[in-house]
């Protein structure tokens, strides 16, 4: 048998580089994926806070946005009060397809308690029927 | 040699105390301080994570949030672990409000675990944690919060302290609701942290729980209820229910009870102001029950649009006596509807055949649960027609004898509004994943056709002619036609028989009566003040509810 010192020589050498370079391409690899998995977590972290910070403020939104707490300000802050006589709107469809909106209005007034509920209307669009 | 064998003596001996010394050690190591050391270790290279999937929320037909959850925290201890129990108390009584007394009688117990405080805010917890005392932990719950307060209470129920559904949808979609909670132990690296793997990220997407979408509008709720708790306060009444469908759907617009509750404190309330009264309280429907014995009667051919009758304001029936509200004199039927005239329905009832009402009544949906998505319904009282004794067939005939709910008189008029089908009634339109997509839609349900259509349309006419021109007159709606029947009952007595001065107002109607968009039940129990008729006390609340609904909804006629 001839062996080749020389030639034995370079491929250990070959093969220690191969080894060296694959164990610090796993190494790094491995660190890689470690890190990039700390991140996760932290970002992961940062979310969940982040979404039980949005559904406490959601909260707080629908807590102040509640209907009885609009009402209680809007007497207290500006001074609204109810509107003494029972009016309704008839909605009426023009020839052109467009909504129209009257108000019938009663002239006597209501029976106490017979105007709940009447708190929180917008007639902004409401007219008036000529023939009340 | 002597020297030599002393040596050999010490250093055997010594060799041997060693290892006696050494033998101990590793027993008291090994057996005696295990569990403590094993705990050390463990504390130093693992860590136990709580992570806790909210309870879902609940939405209005618009998307207001009527139920959400937030995360809290609840304070535990260990007590064999907490030393110096009574300057713990002190410190953790300050923080939490709590008298120190009560804190050491806890501390002093005998178990492994006791709760201290439950359902505390986040910022107190971190002051708790800032304390580093010893054997005091805390976990992460989650607590219910409505911000509506009572609106629609009596149907969104409320949760236990445990976050579990205790009544109304919470407790009917209570499995849908609910989040999942996830408990893991991981390992620490050396600076504390957990190492990442599967079991954490498993565990960071974790499921929060589905929410649910109603059909009811929180706006016209919010009028509904106002509307129902004026009348109940002016008539100094018992209690109220107000139900608001679209008949052809079944969907629930507003379903409102008074006296109701604030579901965020509602151990404050007396349970009987818990209850949906609109699907739980039963009521003999009185006068509101005559259309569906006039239907049953044209829809089988034993009477038609001819019968007629003399009203003398009363008439006797197997030795008793049944008054009429007056002597209405010669009626034909749709005279009967329209006065709700006693005699005339106890003849027409007697005209029918006892089986055909009953399998009629049973075909509106009477004597059973609508099916409705609620926990609690009721299915009323209909007697079998063996069970109508002596006076009790003519009873029938004026709703009496018979007790039914709100919901179930509520859909059976519905089948009158839709053209005759009886459809089941629902509150949750949808369910929404935790992102807030739609996952599943409800499908109105028309359960089967009840009566014809020909039936259908002179039963209509005939409603329509209560509110224009009979009974229901204050239920009328200038410029929209309104279909609908008035309703007095009597209340049994405890002592047999009905008792005095106590009545049910009731008024079912529709509107507009050719193709009604929205069916409303008003049921008030025992008002005190300003007469106790249907027509006077029902009726001008019905009219208040549908005119809320017309500007709500801008409905034209």
């Amino acid at each position: 048998m001839n062996i080749n010192i020389k030639e034995l020589k370079i491929y250990a050498i070959i093969i220690l580089l191969l080894v060296f370079f694959l164990s610090g391409g796993y190494l790094y690899l491995k660190v890689k994926v470690l890190k990039e998995g700390y991140a996760f977590i932290n970002l992961q972290k940062v979310k969940l806070r982040l979404e039980d910070e949005n559904r406490k403020l959601m909260l707080k939104l629908s807590f102040l946005g509640s209907f009885s707490t609009v009402e209680k300000r809007a007497r207290k802050e500006l001074g609204m009060v109810h509107n003494p006589y029972a009016t309704h709107v008839v909605y009426v469809h023009s020839s052109k397809g467009n909504l129209l909106a009257g108000v019938h209005k009663n002239k006597k007034l209501p029976a106490k308690g017979h105007n709940e509920g009447f708190s929180i209307i917008n007639r902004a669009n409401a007219f008036t029927f000529s023939n009340r | 040699m002597r020297p030599y064998r002393d040596k050999v003596f010490f250093l055997s001996m010594f060799f041997m105390v060693a290892f006696i010394v050494l033998g101990f050690r590793i027993y008291k190591v090994m057996v005696v301080e295990s569990p403590r050391l094993r705990m050390k270790g463990f504390v130093e290279h693992f860590m136990y994570l709580s992570f806790l999937g909210e309870r879902g929320y609940i939405f209005d037909a618009a998307g207001r949030v009527l139920a959400a959850s937030t995360k809290v925290y609840s304070i535990f201890a260990c007590p064999p672990q907490v030393r110096n129990v009574s300057n713990v108390a002190l410190k953790i009584s300050r923080v939490l409000n709590l008298p120190p007394e009560k804190i050491v009688k806890r501390l002093k117990n005998r178990n492994q675990f006791v709760w201290i405080k439950r359902r505390v805010s986040e910022k107190t917890a971190e002051r708790v944690k800032g304390l580093k005392l010893k054997g005091i932990y805390m976990v992460p719950e989650s607590r219910r919060y409505y911000p509506y307060k009572t609106l629609a209470s009596n149907v969104l129920g409320f949760t236990g302290v445990d976050d579990q559904g205790l009544s109304g949808l919470e407790y009917e979609y209570d499995r849908v609701l609910r989040g999942t909670r996830r408990d893991i132990v991981l390992t620490k690296d050396a600076s504390g942290k957990e190492i990442p793997s599967d079991g954490i990220v498993d565990a960071l997407l974790h499921k929060e729980g589905k929410s649910i979408k109603l059909s009811i509008d929180a706006a016209m709720e919010y009028k509904v209820d106002k509307i129902l708790r004026g009348a109940v306060d002016y008539h100094r009444a018992k209690a109220g229910c107000i139900i608001v469908v679209n008949p052809y759907t079944g969907a629930v617009v507003a379903m409102s009870n008074f006296p109701t509750f604030d579901p965020n404190k509602f151990s404050k309330y007396p349970p009987e102001d818990r209850i949906n009264r609109c699907i739980s309280s039963v009521f003999e429907p009185g006068s509101t029950f005559k259309p569906f014995v006039v239907a049953a009667g044209l829809d089988s051919g034993y009477i038609n649009m001819s019968f007629g009758v003399y009203c003398r304001g009363s008439v006797v029936y197997r030795g008793t006596l049944i008054r009429d509200w007056k002597a209405h004199g010669r009626e034909k039927l749709d005279d009967i509807i329209k006065n709700s005239c006693n005699v005339g329905m106890v003849k027409v009832a007697l005209k029918i055949p006892s089986d055909v009402l009953y399998n009629y009544f049973l075909g509106f949906g009477f004597g059973r649960p609508t099916g409705i998505d609620l926990p609690g319904e009721t299915a009323g009282i209909l007697p079998l027609p063996s069970h109508w004794y002596g006076v009790g067939r003519a009873l029938v005939g004026i709703g009496q004898g018979i007790s039914v709910s709100v919901i179930q008189l509520t859909m059976a008029m519905s089948a009158i509004a839709n053209g005759g089908y009886l459809v089941k009634p629902y509150v949750v339109e949808g369910i929404l994943d935790s992102d807030g997509s739609l996952i599943r839609k409800r499908k109105p349900k028309v359960l089967y056709r009840v009566i014809s259509a020909s039936t259908d349309r002179l039963l209509k006419r005939m409603l329509l002619d209560v509110v224009n021109n009979g009974t229901g007159k204050n239920a009328r709606i200038k410029g929209y036609s309104v279909a609908g029947k008035t309703g007095t009952a009597q209340v049994p007595s405890k002592r047999g028989g009905y008792a005095r001065n106590r009545y049910v107002s009731s008024f079912v109607g529709f509107f507009p009566a050719s193709h009604p968009k929205f069916l409303v039940s008003v049921v008030i129990w025992e008002p005190h003040k300003g007469g106790y008729y249907g027509g006077e006390i029902a009726a001008p609340v019905f009219k208040r509810v549908a005119t809320a609904l017309i500007e709500h909804y801008k409905i034209s006629p």
